[in-house]
């Protein structure tokens, strides 16, 4: 669950509409419209307040201003546990798991948001507030899920660069590189990682 | 004699933390705080060229440029031709280290020699961050080092434009500024810092995997591969065909909790990484095994940087949360705090496998006087009792989309006298250490300044006779590099 309780705003006449901004947002909400010169435009009701545009703002001419509070996220207990746990199955993410460290989201609420139609990873960031704290360290999980669902994200509209690509997990290790590498584990680190999918969602 | 406590490191101006102006009062002045010497506890001391003894006469600050120009006599620097461009790799972590001057003095000599040596005057700094995205622009700042580049000088994120790097375990991401040059020089340091994430693996390498890396990466790093295996990332980006077009060579501060030993520079990184690894196993592993020692204690944290990276001593908070377990042992698959092991925790507060060690149970208290945001720290205030001083301090944590719920399992306290009170009383231990930057030492109170000088002889024991062996031989060293180090 995400609170929310600042959003972006751009001091128009500092901008020079270099669209770095639109280029971080995670949720998409900024795009690039042309005024007397093009100039991003904050759909204040998808900016999480995650300050990704302020802190890359090359001008410095965003400020993250305070809102009325209110939060992001999905009750994964109102979707179909088996489809839930068929898709965390796939993406092999136990579906008690935290995904997002900085909003405490879970595997299977991402498996909601997946249900609940998101294509890409700017939507599980909408549904789920997840990418939008330190914006780095739930990405693979999301596109993890993604591609247990079969969507094909692609790449972010315009030249934005929100994500890349999913990357290699523990399952798909080459086995060359693990027996030239031996120190670093991969057997037993599959092995764990194997071990948690199969773990009780009540826990020990 | 009791000991004064050692000046700990300034309150600092940053968008990350509160005005210094707030810091009303730092750990050390408590009543009943005294300090322990790194090298009173552990009296092998190597000598260190910095800090300098006082009366010694010479600035700090010149032996770190001797030092670099030395180190760098040695490498190759022929790849390098007038006009080319060359893109200084930094971290903010070099800037965090004995107040950031001997790491900004290694990168203007650094620059100095490439233009001197090669005749090319495009040599740029890329410093990399964490999760706080314009760190590095802080220090560049405070350093001067945007003059000293020339315009040159620039803070590189995560989630800045990315370049695709095909390795031997597939397509992983770095950062499109970082390598945006003819060649590239890693300028690093050996302190130990996050043990429970590198595990003293490539250690020297973790950097191509974070710090000049793309969000896809480092999530890669933190979620895909496992605990130990993750540390695989990096080696694959840097043993890429992409990377070692680039890499020209590596120089490193060598750091260890006495000081800076010296610079260490090579064109081969992983010759700098055994180095590295020695120090880590040699040095940090007592100080971080003597932490493992104590039974119970409050700690203070009081040092301008995020929770987990609070110093004592030459190493991090983090490394007290974890210090119930062996971190340097590769047997251990989970420390009690990683990204991995927190993701393992239920909504109910249980754990998902049954042999996921506890945050270390000697933590009876902590106390948050004084430190930054900016890195998801929930796990921490949920998992052990925490008292954050001042209400302008848990305002810039409801502020941090990082740590949204980081005061929801938190008190306030109005001051730190207040708080250490409620801590007492709780706790019921008179043990406390305080994590504020003081170097060559740490700042504690009297009955634990007396428990770790009894203690620190039995770790040497320990550590030089059964588990350095063991530690060796996990990485395949030869016990002949640790006195490389010496």
């Amino acid at each position: 669950m995400r609170v929310v309780n600042l959003v972006a705003k751009v001091r128009a006449d500092e901008c020079t509409g270099c669209a770095i901004c639109a280029h971080v947002c995670p949720t998409l909400a900024i795009t690039m419209e042309k005024r007397d010169r093009l100039l991003p435009v904050i759909d204040e009701t998808h900016c999480p307040g995650c300050w990704n545009c302020e802190q890359r703002c090359p001008e410095r001419c965003i400020d993250m201003v305070p809102v009325e509070p209110y939060t992001i996220g999905l009750d994964a207990g109102k979707y179909n546990r088996e489809e839930i746990e068929a898709l965390c199955a796939r993406a092999k993410i136990n579906p008690e798991q935290i995904v997002c460290f900085c909003t405490g989201t879970r595997a299977d609420e991402l498996a909601a948001a997946v249900l609940e139609g998101a294509q890409n990873p700017g939507d599980l960031s909408r549904l789920t507030g997840t990418l939008t704290g330190c914006g780095v360290e739930c990405c693979q999980p999301m596109m993890r899920m993604l591609r247990a669902a079969g969507r094909d994200f692609g790449k972010p509209p315009g030249k934005g660069y929100q994500w890349y690509s999913d990357c290699i997990t523990a399952w798909e290790i080459p086995q060359a590189v693990r027996e030239q590498h031996p120190r670093f584990r991969f057997e037993e680190d599959l092995a764990l990682l194997n071990q948690t999918l199969r773990a009780s969602r009540e826990g020990v | 004699m009791t000991r004064q406590p050692l000046p700990p490191a300034k309150p600092r101006k940053s968008q990350y933390g509160i005005d210094p102006a707030l810091v009303k009062m730092r750990g050390c002045e408590l009543p009943g705080i005294t300090s322990v010497g790194i090298a009173e506890l552990f009296p092998e001391a190597p000598p260190v060229i910095y800090p300098r003894s006082e009366g010694d006469g010479r600035d700090g600050l010149a032996a770190i440029r001797e030092a670099t120009v030395r180190a760098l006599e040695n490498v190759d620097l022929g790849m390098i031709k007038p006009g080319h461009t060359v893109n200084l790799l930094a971290s903010h972590h070099g800037f965090t280290l004995l107040g950031g001057g001997p790491y900004a003095e290694m990168l203007r000599t650094l620059r100095d020699v490439i233009i001197e040596r090669t005749g090319t005057r495009k040599v740029r700094l890329r410093a990399g961050v964490g999760l706080r995205f314009r760190e590095s622009e802080e220090y560049i700042k405070l350093h001067g080092l945007d003059d000293y580049f020339e315009g040159q000088a620039t803070n590189i994120s995560p989630i800045d434009r990315g370049v695709a790097i095909d390795t031997v375990i597939g397509r992983l991401y770095g950062l499109a500024q970082a390598y945006n040059a003819d060649w590239i020089v890693h300028t690093h340091n050996s302190d130990v810092r996050e043990i429970h994430f590198h595990r003293q693996l490539d250690r020297a390498v973790k950097p191509f995997g974070m710090s000049y890396a793309r969000i896809e990466t480092r999530s890669c790093y933190h979620q895909n591969l496992g605990p130990r295996a993750s540390n695989f990332v990096a080696r694959a980006i840097f043993d890429s065909d992409f990377v070692q077009k680039k890499f020209a060579f590596a120089v490193f501060l060598q750091m260890s909790p006495y000081g800076i030993l010296s610079v260490d520079a090579e064109n081969n990184l992983y010759a700098i990484d055994e180095r590295v690894n020695a120090i880590g196993l040699k040095y940090y592993s007592k100080l971080v095994n003597l932490f493992g020692e104590i039974d119970e204690c409050i700690c203070i944290l009081d040092f301008p940087g995020p929770i987990p990276y609070v110093f004592a001593g030459g190493t991090i908070y983090a490394n007290m949360i974890d210090a119930n377990v062996d971190l340097f042992d590769l047997d251990v698959p989970l420390p009690p705090y990683t990204f991995y092991t927190e993701s393992y925790y239920t909504r109910s507060g249980k754990k998902l496998l049954p042999d996921i060690p506890p945050v270390n149970p000697a933590l009876k208290m902590v106390v948050h006087n004084y430190a930054f945001g900016g890195y998801p720290c929930v796990f921490f205030s949920k998992n052990t009792p925490t008292i954050v001083v001042g209400r302008e301090q848990a305002d810039l944590f409801n502020r941090d989309p990082q740590n949204m719920e980081y005061m929801k399992h938190a008190m306030i306290a109005d001051t730190l006298e207040t708080a250490m009170d409620f801590a007492y009383r709780t706790a019921k231990t008179d043990k406390v250490i305080i994590f504020d930057g003081a170097s060559m030492g740490m700042n504690v109170s009297e009955s634990l300044a007396a428990y770790l000088r009894r203690a620190a002889p039995r770790v040497i024991r320990r550590v030089e006779q059964e588990l350095l062996p063991k530690w060796l031989a996990q990485r395949g060293m030869s016990r002949d590099i640790l006195a490389a180090v010496a």
